[in-house]
């Protein structure tokens, strides 16, 4: 199977997430996401002070390279390590859902399958959430889990399939031990139980994830073919691409057409002075799927 | 003359799979019997008696094979079956009283087959193990199994032989 992927393990204490990145790397995963849940928040009129939580930097979630490195032998290397964080909607209705799906700035819509579902699934809202490259989640850890769960799991995902034919499917575990997790080749087998055909229980394993991934660069990036990165954030195993280059330090028109660009596409420039001494930026192309 | 009846060829399906027990300090051993009865629950939760009883036409869902050093099971079902065990193979949590759960490796239609993949898999394990080795005696142990499976493939055999010859 090319690159599987499992996208939703929840943060839980230090030891036992490793345990969950490290059988998570035995069995073949080659990226991984650790999922901060964001509390429902509550309206209780007499607080003044907002219940904002501070979430930690996603650097603080995952494992730095050496407790990496350590835990998972040599071949750390080739494993990815992603953070995400998820929302809950607090009363689900039929409204809010049209929401996320049609204008909300989010990659994956998880439907809770532990439970009925409150609101009619409609095809022109799933469809309209496809269309935009969101991709609706269902973890398999409850049924697993629970017998009960396990079918309202199958009724739900079953009733989802039903409605969007098996595009956009993406099959996460949301563990709580690392002995929730299964082999990629075994959540495809679940596929089966969910009426996909062989090709979409595999592709809800390792395609549609990469191009979640896709999707959720070009999200910082509006609408746009390619991207433009500082020099120095450049990430260790890229900075082979500085001597291929030969950038020149006293490019000043460039320096002064990569600030635009950069203000044009929204990204975080961090705004530390670009000198004008300071090397120009580099560019990168984004394949879109 | 009545017409001799002769038996259809049997086509079924061969699952390998691996014990995966998570952080233990000692494996416990465990039966072909008891992988066999987990899977059985499992399918009659799954699938009820209609799956229950489609495992015990010929050919029956059986584990022919387990490897207690390695923790490797294969388990035999028919072809027209296979994809309902397989479903309900990630069910699986206990063997008796252990909690394991089953990694899928290969699915193949000959015995020969999943025996092929076994030897490819054990000799890729080999060096994941020599990172664990604790002590030198068992590194060295390691690295001479490696050495030796190496030798078998065909493509280091025949440069073994040209260099024996040429010199």
């Amino acid at each position: 199977m090319s690159a599987p992927m499992d996208f939703n393990i929840p943060t839980c204490e230090r030891s036992t997430l490793k345990e969950k990145i490290k059988m998570a790397h035995r069995l073949g995963y080659k990226a991984v996401a650790i999922n901060i849940f964001i509390p429902e928040l509550t309206q209780t009129s007499k607080k003044k002070k907002s219940q904002q939580q501070d979430i930690a930097p996603a650097k603080s979630l995952k494992l730095s390279d050496l407790e990496l490195q350590e835990l998972l032998g040599p071949t750390w290397k080739s494993f990815r390590q992603l953070t995400r964080i998820s929302a809950t909607l607090a009363d689900v209705q039929h409204n809010f859902v049209m929401q996320a799906c049609t204008a909300l700035n989010v990659d994956i819509i998880t439907l809770d399958v532990t439970e009925k579902l409150p609101f009619k699934l409609k095809r022109t809202t799933i469809n309209a959430a496809v269309q935009r490259g969101i991709k609706f989640e269902f973890q398999y850890s409850p049924a697993i889990r629970d017998s009960t769960l396990r079918k309202y799991f199958i009724a739900n995902a079953q009733q989802f399939v039903f409605c969007d034919k098996g595009k956009n499917i993406i099959l996460t575990s949301g563990c709580e031990k690392a002995m929730e997790l299964r082999g990629p080749y075994d959540v495809a087998n679940l596929g089966s139980l969910l009426n996909l055909n062989a090709a979409q229980s595999k592709a809800a394993v390792t395609l549609n994830c990469e191009a979640l991934l896709k999707h959720s660069e070009s999200r910082r990036l509006n609408k746009s073919v390619s991207k433009v990165e500082k020099l120095e954030e450049i990430p260790g195993n890229e900075t082979w691409l500085l001597d291929k280059l030969r950038v020149h330090s006293s490019l000043e028109s460039v320096n002064g057409g990569s600030r635009d660009i950069a203000g044009i596409h929204g990204i975080d420039s961090s705004d530390e002075e670009t000198s004008v001494d300071g090397p120009a930026a580099k560019k990168i192309k984004l394949v879109q799927t | 003359m009545p017409l001799q009846d002769h038996d259809a060829h049997v086509i079924s399906r061969y699952i390998v799979c691996k014990l995966e027990f998570g952080c233990r300090v000692t494996l416990p051993d465990l039966t072909q019997d008891a992988v066999y009865r987990a899977i059985a629950t499992e399918l009659q939760v799954l699938h009820g008696d209609y799956g229950t009883a489609c495992a015990r036409k010929y050919p029956n869902l059986t584990v022919q094979y387990l490897n207690p050093s390695t923790n490797l099971v294969m388990v035999r079902c028919s072809r027209d079956q296979c994809k309902q065990i397989q479903s309900c193979l990630p069910f699986v949590k206990k063997i008796g009283e252990v909690d394991v759960f089953l990694h899928t490796l290969h699915l193949a239609g000959t015995i020969r087959s999943c025996m092929k993949f076994i030897v490819r898999y054990h000799k890729s394990q080999l060096p994941l193990l020599m990172s664990e080795c604790r002590n030198p005696v068992e590194r060295k142990k390691v690295q001479e199994m490696l050495t030796d499976s190496c030798a078998d493939s065909g493509r280091t055999l025949g440069l073994l032989e040209r260099s024996t010859t040429s010199q």
